[in-house]
C-alpha cells in the first residue's frame, strides 16, 4: 500500500531532480527498499511523506554526484509523453523550464522540486531539508529568481 | 531591489500571505514599478512551474520496487516506554510479513511485557495477561490494540472508536484478520479479539494497519512481535 500511495511522488521527485528517467527509476527503487530497511528508524513525531521525501531527495543528490562527469543536461529532453491537448508553446515551455531546473545547484532544485511538484510546504520542506524554516523560505526565493533568470537568458519570457 | 519586498511577493505566491503583509505588499507595489515587475515575473515563472505536468510513472516500477523488497520478514527492534504510562515511545517497531508492503506508521507503541503497560490495566477488555500494547491516537480513530503471544497463535485485541469508516488489519506469516469499515462513537469503543492462528515461529511479528476505508489511504501501521509464554 505504501508503494502504491508514494511511488509516483518520488518517482517524480527523482526525475525533477535528476532529468533522467533511468536513474529515476533507479531512485525509485532504493528510496523504497531504504524505507523497508531503515522503517525502526523513522520518527514519528514527524510526519511519515517527510521522512520519504527526504531519503528520495538525498538519494537523487546521491545518484547526481555519482553521475556529475556525465551531467550535461539534454535540452531536446522532455519529460513526460505529450498530451493530446498539449501546444507546441507547452512543450517549449516544458522543456525550457526543465532545462532551467536543471541549471539550479542541487539545494535550489530541492525545495522548487519540494514545493512546486511535492506541494510540501514551508514546515514540510525545514523537516525534510533538516534546515530552519528561514533557510527554506531564503533558497525558494532565490531559486525562482535564478528560474526566472535562467529562463529569460534563454529566450523564454514568461506570460 | 527591496529584501521585504521578496518576501511578501514570495509569500503571496505561496498562499502565506497575512492581511497585514497584504497591505504593506500593495503599499510597495504602488511605490514602485520595478517590484511590480518583478512580482508580475515571478508570479509567471511560478505558474509556469505548476503547469509542468507530473510525469507518467514507468508501467513497470511498482512491480520493479516490488520485487527488489525482501520477502521475508525482518527483525523489529523494539524500546519500551521507560515509565508505567510514561510517553509513547517514539521508535517503531518494523516488520512486513506475508507480503504485507511497508506502511506509514505513527502508532504508539507502549510497551510489551512486564516492563511497558500492563495490559491487566485496560479495563473492560480481555486481554491476555502480556502483550504489546499499541496505543492509537489519529484523528479518526482512537484507542489501542494489544496483541498477545499464545501456544496457540497471536491473539489481536482491540478496543477502538472510530469517527469514520476504517479497516484494522492484523497479520503475521500466512494469517490476516481485518476489522472491515467499522465505527464506533468515542464514549462507546468496541471490543474485539481474534487470534491470527498458529504460526512457525516463536516470536512471529504482527502487523497492524489502520486503513481509511474509503480511499484505502494507510493512515497508520506498527509492527510488534507477539512472544509466545514459557
Amino acid at each position: 500500500m505504501l508503494v502504491a500511495r508514494y511511488e509516483k511522488p518520488v518517482y517524480n521527485a527523482a526525475l525533477r531532480m535528476l532529468h533522467d528517467r533511468e536513474d529515476a527509476r533507479d531512485v525509485a527503487q532504493t528510496v523504497f527498499l531504504k524505507v523497508y530497511e531503515h522503517l525502526a528508524e523513522y520518527d514519528p513525531s514527524h510526519k511519515f511523506y517527510s521522512w520519504i521525501y527526504r531519503i528520495a531527495l538525498n538519494e537523487s543528490i546521491n545518484s547526481l554526484h555519482r553521475r556529475r562527469p556525465r551531467a550535461a543536461l539534454d535540452p531536446e529532453m522532455a519529460d513526460g509523453e505529450p498530451g493530446p491537448d498539449d501546444t507546441v508553446r507547452n512543450l517549449q515551455l516544458s522543456d525550457g523550464m526543465t532545462a532551467a531546473i536543471m541549471s539550479l545547484r542541487d539545494e535550489y532544485r530541492a525545495v522548487i522540486v519540494l514545493r512546486h511538484f511535492l506541494g510540501c510546504s514551508y514546515d514540510d520542506m525545514a523537516t525534510i531539508l533538516e534546515v530552519p524554516e528561514k533557510t527554506v523560505k531564503s533558497r525558494l526565493f532565490s531559486a525562482r529568481q535564478l528560474l526566472k533568470t535562467a529562463m529569460e537568458s534563454k529566450g523564454w519570457a514568461p506570460g | 531591489m527591496n529584501d521585504r519586498a521578496i518576501e511578501l511577493i514570495n509569500a503571496e505566491i505561496d498562499g502565506a500571505l497575512s492581511r497585514p503583509a497584504r497591505s504593506e505588499l500593495n503599499r510597495l507595489l504602488l511605490a514602485d514599478p520595478a517590484i511590480r515587475s518583478l512580482r508580475d515575473e515571478l508570479r509567471r515563472t511560478c505558474q509556469a512551474l505548476d503547469s509542468v505536468e507530473p510525469a507518467e510513472i514507468p508501467a513497470d516500477l511498482h512491480e520493479a520496487i516490488m520485487s527488489g523488497l525482501p520477502a521475508t520478514p525482518i527483525q523489529c527492534e523494539e524500546r519500551v516506554a521507560s515509565g508505567r504510562y510514561g510517553k509513547p515511545v517514539l521508535r517503531y517497531a518494523a516488520a512486513f510479513a506475508g507480503g504485507l508492503l511497508v506502511s506509514a506508521l505513527a502508532f504508539h507503541f507502549a510497551g510489551s511485557g512486564p516492563a511497558g503497560l500492563d495490559p491487566q490495566d485496560l479495563a473492560g477488555t480481555l486481554v491476555p495477561a502480556r502483550g504489546a500494547v499499541v496505543q492509537i491516537d489519529l484523528p479518526v480513530v482512537k484507542g489501542q490494540v494489544v496483541v498477545a503471544g499464545t501456544r496457540a497463535g497471536p491473539v489481536v485485541t482491540s478496543r477502538l472508536a472510530a469517527t469514520s469508516p476504517v479497516t484494522v488489519i492484523a497479520s503475521t506469516e500466512g494469517h490476516e484478520v481485518r476489522l472491515d469499515g467499522f465505527v464506533a462513537p468515542q464514549d462507546a469503543p468496541i471490543e474485539l479479539s481474534a487470534g491470527l492462528g498458529k504460526s512457525g515461529t516463536a516470536q512471529p511479528i504482527v502487523v497492524i494497519s489502520v486503513v481509511e476505508a474509503a480511499t484505502g489511504a494507510v493512515l497508520q501501521t506498527a509492527s510488534v512481535r507477539a512472544d509466545v509464554p514459557d
